[in-house]
């Protein structure tokens, strides 16, 4: 009778920490243990993007003050966003975000995605070796800004997009302030028996 | 640096994977609820292992993770069903009911689980995992004086819940651990 309340609550626990000695070593703890690492935090950071500078400031400037006032004095306005099958494109901060839903769709359908956000900006893909997946072949940027691709998991679940390319979407992010036309030749992931294009952009 | 932060994380959850799975498994209704919160523990203490801090207080920062991980469970959490098979396969053993779940632990059970969440809380975290005032204090964001009173409140409803419920104890016993 003398059994303190603590005790008794205490009782009431579906399992003691003692009991869990061996866990962190089973299975299902390594499993996670794994996906967790195989999902590095330093991957969420600019840092890890493959970044483009756009060099030619002189070019920025002169195409910057053309450009400028030739948009205004169009009278539209661009959209804010846009949702295709093809891509969808978002506007985060100072960057259009443009998530290429199928790459083997026409490379005119991306066109038309930039076009209605009021941007020149060409996109194609090409089918490339597994490592090359979601890298620059080629790139010209006629304006200011700057512009990065990077390749994260379609699904929730953390992917590694190097070695399951097909898991995993392409992301282009463009400065939302780019005036000049931007043309991007990129790596996408090759059907079964396609053969690669890695050479075309000599990268 | 990259290899310093694996090694780094690699450590505080092999040292701290008991303590976490015990604390969540003994809050969780299910197995597969209980996996998921573990995974999202410890995927924040991932993102931000920056912030964790070394020996013995890592274990008390991953119960305050776990705690408002567990709060948005209850709101529904996007598991991460596929890294979590596994465990929950192996946590659904600690599931099953013993043989020693008597009438009187039933009762006791019944009437602690209608207690105000608060009070379990802080009664579980004394009870079951073995924390102290000022540890409470860190885990729950408090001072150690409103750890103290809140505490005596709270085993003051428990003791005239069970006193209520026919399964009265020895109330002078229940002084709890100050140090």
């Amino acid at each position: 009778m003398n059994e303190s309340l603590e005790a008794r609550v205490s009782g009431l626990a579906r399992v003691r920490d003692e009991d869990l000695a061996g866990w962190p070593h089973s299975e299902g703890a390594r499993t996670l243990l794994a996906g967790l690492l195989a999902d590095p935090p330093s991957r969420r950071v600019p840092r890890a993007r493959r970044l483009i500078l756009v060099a030619a400031a002189v070019v920025a400037v002169t195409a910057g003050a053309v450009a400028v006032p030739g948009m205004l004095g169009t009278g539209t306005v661009p959209a804010a966003s846009y949702t295709g099958s093809a891509i969808d494109i978002v506007r985060e901060g100072d960057f259009l975000v443009a998530r290429i839903k199928d790459p083997l769709a026409d490379s005119g359908r991306y066109a038309e995605a930039f076009r209605a956000l009021g941007k020149d900006v060409d996109i194609e893909l090409v089918p490339v070796s597994p490592k090359l997946v979601g890298r620059v072949l080629q790139a010209s940027l006629g304006g200011a800004g700057q512009a990065s691709t990077d390749l994260v998991p379609t699904g929730a679940g953390p992917v590694d997009c190097v070695a399951q390319p097909g898991s995993c979407t392409l992301v282009v992010r463009i400065s939302a302030d780019t005036t000049g036309p931007v043309r991007y030749l990129l790596g996408r992931a090759a059907r079964p028996g396609e053969s690669y294009q890695d050479g075309r952009g000599g990268n | 640096m990259d290899d310093e932060r694996t090694a780094g994380f690699e450590a505080l959850y092999t040292a701290n994977f008991s303590s976490i799975l015990g604390y969540v498994v003994r809050r969780c209704e299910n197995p597969e609820d209980a996996a998921d919160v573990v995974a999202e523990t410890f995927a924040v203490a991932w993102r931000r292992s920056d912030a964790v801090p070394a020996g013995e207080e890592a274990r008390l920062w991953l119960y305050g993770v776990a705690r408002k991980v567990l709060a948005n469970h209850r709101r529904g959490l996007a598991g991460r069903r596929g890294l979590t098979e596994a465990l929950a396969a192996d946590v659904a053993e600690l599931y099953t009911p013993s043989a020693e779940d008597s009438a009187e632990t039933g009762t006791l059970g019944a009437v602690f689980r209608r207690l105000p969440e608060d009070d379990r809380e802080l009664l579980s975290l004394v009870a079951w995992e073995g924390l102290d005032h000022s540890e409470l204090a860190g885990v729950l964001g408090c001072s150690r004086n409103a750890v103290r009173i809140r505490l005596h409140r709270a085993r003051k409803r428990l003791a005239s819940a069970l006193v209520k419920a026919g399964v009265a104890a020895d109330w002078p016993a229940l002084s709890g651990r100050t140090r």
